[in-house]
């Protein structure tokens, strides 16, 4: 009998070892958490499976092990790739920038020689109003060129937040946060609306007028025009700066009003479910907080996933045109001790045309930016 | 309004424009004075000129923040759809675990499934179960059973299903 009974003892410490080990190694699947399941309803319920197909493919490398249905297991290691492929990418923009930066130079050189022997020959300056044109022509096929880039980009990053962003507000207002998920999308998409009509129309023009202004300015040497040019760039980045700042203020206002109407709302929920017989009362509660729980997850994943995806799309545009605005500045600077004042001011300000374009780009981008943020850091008013 | 405003700054910088190849070209002395006075009152008109008509960019304002709330309410209305089958899962989970908990209690082995459904406005709660035993139980066990099953979850005993036993 006492044989019977140690050896069924041993059988059952063995079984136990023999589970904790399978446990231990992997070799027991780790269940999905009741959070996580609820996830994947809602995930699968707000088609969200289909956001990676909205992505440009210029941004699909950042992307590249995210997924918009499951927050990231590894934020560490996406953070890393993205930065291997801002590396990856930086060496074409700069090699570009740094033809155009020689090619100013070529012609400062050029001009300082000629006004050089000029002043000695005597007669009226003709080479500083060529030097304005060579350098204006260098420049101006290339600010053409980055402008064509900025306004692609602008069109990819509207596209992209078309997909994006109903499916995170949809996420966010599961949250509970109905309210402020609601005036978020609406502010977000007049907004993108409104900048992108400003820019098509107005801002774009602006450019090339701000551009010729600088070189009739600095090749007939009138102030006025300069001066002129320095009014025309005001406006661009006064209109830019105006549009982010009421967008901030709308969001900042409008998710204070719309979040304290969502905590008073859910607060009212879990009133109503509070007056049901305490077990029953207990399970709803329980219920509505793993549905809450599952939502945050979704929105996070969501989240995440559109801010690599738009700093991805992003990234080399950024690269393209503000290497030409450094170096424009930095051959400015250079160049002051050799050149003419009105041929430092005509760079200056040209490098200040990329600068725009950069601020148009960036004023996009950062539309949706904050919009993102907002949606994943409102806390979920459980 | 988009238009206004390119069409206004357009307008200051061409009006300097012409005013400073004017300025320009103007002999000195007193031809030159009286061009830079035309040309400051050219200006002065340019740069007050008002809108002509400000109400339909409001309104298209308004039209557009109405089509992005339908396109809101519409993702919200689908994502509402898969809340409630979740919430009504994870009620029906939680409190058929609940009633095999306490039949194991009273000596009843048995499986339950339970039906969720929300009332008019309401919250969702339990409205039925279907209980299977596992093998022939007890009457008094049974009685006891729905009795708790009717205090507890409000699910009375015409809508609590017994299977026959197996």
């Amino acid at each position: 009998m006492r044989h019977t009974g140690r050896a069924k003892r041993a059988r059952r410490v063995v079984c136990l070892l023999v589970c904790l080990w399978a446990a231990a190694s992997g070799g027991v699947a780790a269940a999905e958490t009741p959070a996580e399941e609820a996830a994947r309803a809602l995930a699968e319920a707000m088609d969200i499976a289909d956001l990676p197909r909205a992505v440009p493919p210029e941004a699909e490398e950042f992307v590249r092990g995210l997924s918009p249905e499951t927050p990231p297991e590894n934020l560490d290691g996406a953070l890393r790739e993205a930065a291997d492929a801002a590396g990856r990418r930086a060496g074409p923009p700069l090699r570009e920038a740094l033809r155009g930066m020689l090619a100013v130079l070529a012609v400062v050189v050029l001009c300082a020689a000629a006004a050089a022997v000029q002043e000695g020959a005597g007669g009226p300056d003709m080479a500083l109003p060529a030097g304005a044109l060579a350098v204006t022509a260098v420049t101006a096929g290339q600010v053409g060129q980055l402008m064509a880039v900025g306004r692609e980009t602008i069109r990819s990053l509207d596209v992209f937040a078309r997909a994006l962003l109903p499916a995170l507000a949809a996420a966010s207002a599961a949250t509970g946060q109905v309210g402020a998920a609601a005036a978020r999308h609406v502010a977000t998409m007049l907004f993108s609306d409104l900048l992108l009509t400003l820019m098509a129309h107005v801002l774009t023009p602006l450019v090339f007028v701000y551009t010729a202004l600088l070189a009739v300015g600095a090749a007939v040497g009138q102030e006025t025009l300069t001066r002129l040019a320095g009014f025309v760039r005001w406006a661009v980045t006064g209109l830019l700066t105006l549009s982010l700042t009421a967008f901030v203020a709308y969001l900042t206002v409008g998710g204070a009003l719309s979040g304290a109407a969502d905590a008073a709302a859910l607060k009212g929920a879990r009133f109503a479910l509070s007056g049901a017989v305490p077990v029953v009362g207990g399970i709803l509660s329980d219920a509505a907080e793993t549905v809450l729980a599952g939502a945050g997850l979704v929105k996070n994943a969501v989240g995440v996933f559109g801010l690599f995806a738009v700093a991805g799309l992003c990234l080399t545009p950024f690269l393209r045109v503000g290497t030409p605005y450094l170096l424009y500045k930095l051959t400015a600077a250079a160049v002051a001790p050799l050149a003419d004042e009105r041929l430092v001011r005509l760079i200056d300000g040209l490098g200040g045309a990329f600068g725009l374009i950069l601020g148009m780009t960036g004023a996009s981008a950062l539309l949706i930016f904050l919009s993102i943020v907002s949606a994943i850091s409102g806390v979920g008013v459980l | 309004m988009t238009e206004w405003i390119r069409q206004w700054l357009v307008g200051v910088a061409a009006a300097g424009t012409l005013v400073s190849a004017a300025c320009a070209l103007a002999p000195p002395g007193a031809g030159r004075r009286a061009v830079r006075v035309a040309g400051a009152l050219l200006m002065l008109l340019v740069i007050v000129r008002v809108p002509a008509n400000t109400g339909a960019p409001a309104a298209g304002l308004a039209a557009a923040g109405e089509a992005y709330r339908a396109e809101f309410e519409d993702r919200r209305a689908g994502a509402k759809e898969a809340e409630a089958r979740v919430m009504n899962d994870l009620i029906a989970e939680r409190t058929a675990a609940y009633i095999v908990s306490e039949a194991g209690v009273r000596g009843l082995s048995l499986t339950a499934e339970v039906t969720v459904r929300a009332e008019e406005g309401g919250p969702p709660a339990p409205y039925a179960v279907r209980l299977r035993p596992r093998t022939p139980q007890a009457p008094d066990a049974v009685r006891g059973l729905e009795e708790w099953i009717a205090g507890t979850f409000g699910i009375p005993a015409e809508r609590q299903n017994w299977a026959a036993a197996g």
